[in-house]
């Protein structure tokens, strides 16, 4: 085979477990792999290679690349890639050697790579761990935009940025591994060994884009997940699910950004730094990949001090602390603050009339009537400035507000419980329209074989029915053959018999008794030789009371022959049948050839008739037998058809079910806190009224 | 476009391997080899079980890409799993690895790169051992397989197509397998139809034949009805077998006579975007 086959992972696997055999290189000779808990070599495998660490007799640590699939002109441009990186000074930078004949498998050498073993993690990984440290999730953001800010100012690009090459250094620095797919301006030209990863790329990316540009793409994809996790942790539980092989984004986001509910929520976040740097990506989809812009950081110092970060909700958290208040912790009763001068000046006005009231009634101004009446009016002015002045109160506004809020969030919450209700009902619907599907063509698939399997013994029922008929046939003829050749072969004797018979005369026979007259009576009833009568029977006269004989003629006839008693009549009997006795002797005892062959053919031919019925019979059987076949091919092949469709039908409208109830279940789930929270902050305001404010302006409490 | 759906932990697929285990798997292979189809099926087997562990171990241990089901049939259908996953069907890929019933210490002379042999030990897990006796029930078992590929894609919609492993020596004695074959390339998820791949292990002698497009070459008619049976590789699967340098057509199939099949796991994509390679 011309084209270089690589070995799989399994194959270096077992390659590996002989380091002394697999490595010429004098540092990894006999070097320690570490194991996994089979005991057996430990791998971490790409879609390209698979990489080992192994650990020098030095103490010096490796990461061997063991490659499994064909990279176009790999040595050219990691030996292009080696030179012009030896010329950065970048951190994220990992040393290697590209070892053309590295490693043995099974006889044959192969390429590695050897690298420095960094100790770290991957970002997805990182990120399970850190989601919640916002500051720790900003700091890397603005580590990952230097980052790329330092490729860019290279005129480099990786290729392929995504979670699995990225990895994080205990100090929270970053590491970028796997450089198969950079470009180096030595490389322009060259087109790209691979496109990236399927979750980070512009969907319009080819291999034909191969410039300092390539990265850009990625590049924005995670710094605004980066971003937006730092701004509210939450999205990462929201907008993924565990394990997924992205960050907050997925290729469908991509190829569908209008359709997809990642970006609508993102659109919509609280912070607006998050919904520019969202909206900006969602512009990039359309644009060639060649002409994306750079990476442009948000211009601060850095993200994690910026209050703008968390800004509050209406309960006063941030927002991505909803997610983790399963109940909310009360809120405590408010209470009315500050008795501001018009406050007091409402007091006064009260202490001003009942002190006039007083005053009146004791000096006797006025009635004491009056007086009262004055203090009264006074009362109520001092009710309905409070009144207004309570109205007013940041307080009563406030508790109205609430108030309204859990109205709405009441509302809301309704709303996203009828829409997660729907789309709960749509996806039952569809997993039992799945399920129908596949009954239904279980069913009919049943029903054909069914079908076929009860016509096709039908079928063969007749048929035998057929075959046993004409075997019967056949036997009925084999029968008839034996009968007919035995009654040929009786006949055949017979003549002989009666032949020889006729050639025997009576009056030659010298018989004891039979004289000329006898002879001649005999002669007179046609009876001349022994073969003209073939026995004797006895009539009784009952008038004489004797028996008279007589003779059966061949012909048919019983004739009395004048002159013969029973004495003489049994005589002849006798001598007849010792003449056919001899003549037995000769007789033949099977067919002549000739007449054989007549009888035989002539049954010869009916068997042969049998037979191709027979054989007419079994071929119409068999072509209703494949026309059966047939028709059950057709139909399972329809069905498969059919079934096909109807499936992928369902399927599709299965998966793009599935993020429409996703949505309405964190919707739900959302308006359910928010719900709570604003009720809390509802019930807060019951102390809040208007008796209170009264006795409040009073008391001060 | 079909057959390109990412399989991730989110979206994994599923593998069933079905493995012949009648009584005529114990003739022995043929040619040169003195072993017989029973343990050249087994090997495969545990080949391909430890080539899915390495393709989808990452930096913290197994992902579970894939959940994978090992069903032989012979006196029974069933799985033919031992050990500890004894009697279970799909199991996660991460279980599988951490549990074959043993690690067998494998002596074997191998290239010293100068022109000699020399001896060396491997560790080889073995999930599943050689067995050999009774009929060959290949339309049950792929019943069997149906039911479980059915019951997969109720649940997982949008997956990569299941993909069934056939491995035998053809002579199905109950009945003929089209129909039933037919039947697993008939289930679908929203990314294609379920792939039926067919090794064909034979006495019947001939050359190897890896992933042919027609059934001209081929031995005998077991090894046709097989070819016939298997489905087309899909288009990013048939560029890497050209890039790994299988000669491949449109008509280019999962079938393979008397050869390796594990390379079949080396075709998956995970994660990365299908390249258009050739
Ligand atoms: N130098 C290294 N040190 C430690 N781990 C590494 C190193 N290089 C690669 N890795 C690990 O191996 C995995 C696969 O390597 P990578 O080069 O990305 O392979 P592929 O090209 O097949 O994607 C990486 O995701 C990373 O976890």
């Amino acid at each position: 085979m011309a084209t270089a086959r690589f070995p799989s992972g399994a194959a270096y696997v077992e390659a590996l477990q002989n380091t002394a055999l697999c490595f010429d290189d004098p540092e990894l000779k006999g070097a320690r792999v570490e194991l996994d808990k089979l005991q057996r070599p430990r791998a971490i495998s790409g879609n390209f290679a698979s990489v080992f660490s192994v650990t020098a007799a030095n103490g010096r640590r490796y990461a061997i690349k063991c490659f499994t699939r064909e990279v176009a002109d790999q040595e050219v441009r990691y030996r292009a890639v080696s030179d012009h990186l030896a010329k950065l000074d970048h951190r994220w930078k990992v040393g290697f050697t590209y070892l053309p004949h590295g490693i043995m498998v099974e006889g044959r050498r192969y390429p590695i790579l050897k690298m420095d073993w960094v100790e770290a993690t991957s970002l997805t990984r990182w990120l399970d761990e850190h989601v919640h440290d916002s500051a720790a999730v900003a700091r890397l953001a603005d580590r990952f935009a230097e980052l790329v800010g330092e490729l860019e100012w290279a005129g480099i690009a990786h290729g392929d940025l995504q979670h699995g090459n990225l990895l994080v250094v205990g100090d929270g620095s970053l590491r970028l591994v796997d450089y198969d797919g950079m470009f180096v301006p030595a490389l322009a030209g060259a087109g790209a060994a691979e496109i990236g990863h399927r979750n980070y790329q512009s969907p319009s990316r080819t291999q034909s884009d191969f410039d300092a540009t390539i990265d850009r793409f990625s590049s924005w994809v995670i710094y605004l997940s980066l971003v937006a996790v730092a701004a509210e942790p939450a999205l990462w539980g929201q907008l993924r699910e565990e394990g997924g092989e992205y960050l907050l984004l997925t290729e469908d986001d991509f190829t569908d950004p209008d359709g997809s509910s990642r970006f609508s929520i993102l659109l919509n976040h609280v912070a607006p730094e998050v919904r520019a740097l969202v909206g900006h990506v969602q512009a990039l989809v359309g644009i060639p990949p060649n002409l994306l812009p750079e990476l442009k950081p948000i211009p601060v110092d850095s993200l994690s001090t910026r209050s703008a970060f968390h800004q509050p909700t209406i309960s006063g958290l941030p927002a991505w602390m909803v997610d983790h208040v399963p109940e909310a912790d009360p809120v405590p009763d408010k209470h009315f603050t500050q008795r501001g001068p018009v406050v007091w000046s409402a007091t006064l006005l009260l202490v001003a009339f009942v002190v006039g009231a007083v005053l009146m009634g004791a000096l006797a101004v006025v009635t004491p009537v009056a007086a009262a009446g004055f203090g009264a009016v006074g009362v109520v002015l001092w009710l309905a400035d409070l009144a207004v002045l309570y109205l007013r109160g940041p307080e009563a506004r406030a508790a109205k507000q609430a108030r309204t809020q859990r109205d709405e969030a009441r509302q809301a919450r309704v709303a996203a419980d009828v829409e997660l209700g729907v789309a709960t009902r749509r996806s039952d619907e569809l997993v039992n329209a799945a399920k129908e599907i596949a009954e239904t063509g279980r069913k009919r698939r049943q029903t054909i074989q069914a079908t076929h399997g009860s016509e096709l013994a039908v079928l063969n029922q007749e048929h035998s029915k057929h075959l046993a008929m004409l075997a019967g046939e056949r036997t009925g003829i084999s029968n008839q053959l034996r009968q007919e050749l035995a009654q040929a072969l009786l006949a055949a004797q017979a003549e002989h018999v009666r032949s020889k018979l006729a050639k025997i005369e009576i009056a030659a026979s010298g018989l004891d008794g039979f004289g000329d007259k006898l002879i001649g009576s005999l002669q007179d009833a046609g009876i001349v030789t022994a073969a003209d009568f073939d026995g004797v029977g006895y009539m009784v006269n009952g008038q004489f009371q004797n028996r008279i004989a007589q003779f059966h003629l061949t012909s048919g006839y019983s004739v009395r022959v004048p002159g013969i008693g029973e004495v003489k009549a049994n005589r002849l009997e006798e001598w007849r049948r010792e003449q056919e006795r001899i003549a037995r002797l000769t007789q033949p005892i099977r067919l002549g050839d000739g007449q054989l062959r007549v009888i035989e053919a002539r049954f010869r031919t009916q068997m042969l008739q049998l037979g191709t019925t027979e054989q007419q019979a079994q071929a119409a059987a068999q072509q209703r037998k494949t026309l059966l076949n047939q028709r059950l091919t057709r139909d399972l092949a329809a069905l498969d058809v059919s079934q096909r469709t109807a499936t992928a039908q369902a399927a599709q409208e299965q998966s793009r079910h599935l993020p429409v109830l996703r949505k309405a279940q964190a919707g739900a789930e959302r308006a359910r806190h928010q719900y709570e929270l604003a009720e809390q902050e509802a019930r807060a305001q019951r102390t809040i009224t208007y008796p209170r404010f009264v006795l409040f302006s009073l008391t001060g409490r | 476009m079909a057959y390109s759906a990412e399989i991730s932990r989110v979206n994994p697929t599923c593998f069933v391997f079905l493995v012949d285990q009648s009584a005529s798997m114990n003739d022995p292979i043929g040619g040169d080899s003195p072993q017989r189809k029973a343990d050249v099926v087994a090997d495969a087997i545990n080949r391909l079980l430890t080539e899915l562990s390495v393709k989808c171990a990452k930096e913290e241990g197994v992902r579970d890409y894939f959940h994978v089901a090992v069903i032989g049939y012979g006196s029974s259908v069933g799985s033919a799993y031992a050990g500890s996953l004894a009697g279970r069907d799909l199991v996660p890929l991460s279980e599988v690895a951490d549990n074959p019933a043993r690690v067998e210490e494998r002596v074997k002379k191998v290239p010293d790169g100068a022109g000699g042999l020399v001896e060396t030990t491997t560790r080889f897990p073995v999930w599943m051992d050689p067995v050999a006796n009774a009929g060959t029930p290949m339309c049950r078992a792929l019943q069997y397989a149906e039911s479980i590929v059915a019951k997969w894609l109720v649940d997982h919609p949008g997956c990569f197509p299941p993909i069934v492993l056939n491995l035998t020596d053809g002579e199905s004695t109950d009945g003929d397998p089209d129909a039933p074959a037919a039947g697993i390339r008939a289930h679908a998820s929203a990314d294609g139809a379920a792939l039926l791949f067919n090794l064909h292990v034979s006495a019947g002698g001939g050359e190897p034949v890896t992933f042919p497009d027609a059934d001209g070459g081929l031995p005998d008619a077991y090894s046709r009805t097989l070819f016939n049976m298997s489905s087309v590789l899909p288009t990013d699967m048939r560029s890497y077998a050209a890039t790994q340098g299988f000669s491949v057509s449109d008509a280019t199939r999962g079938f393979v006579y008397n050869a390796d099949i594990a390379s079949i796991v080396q075709f998956l994509d995970i994660g990365t975007r299908a390249t258009d390679l050739r």
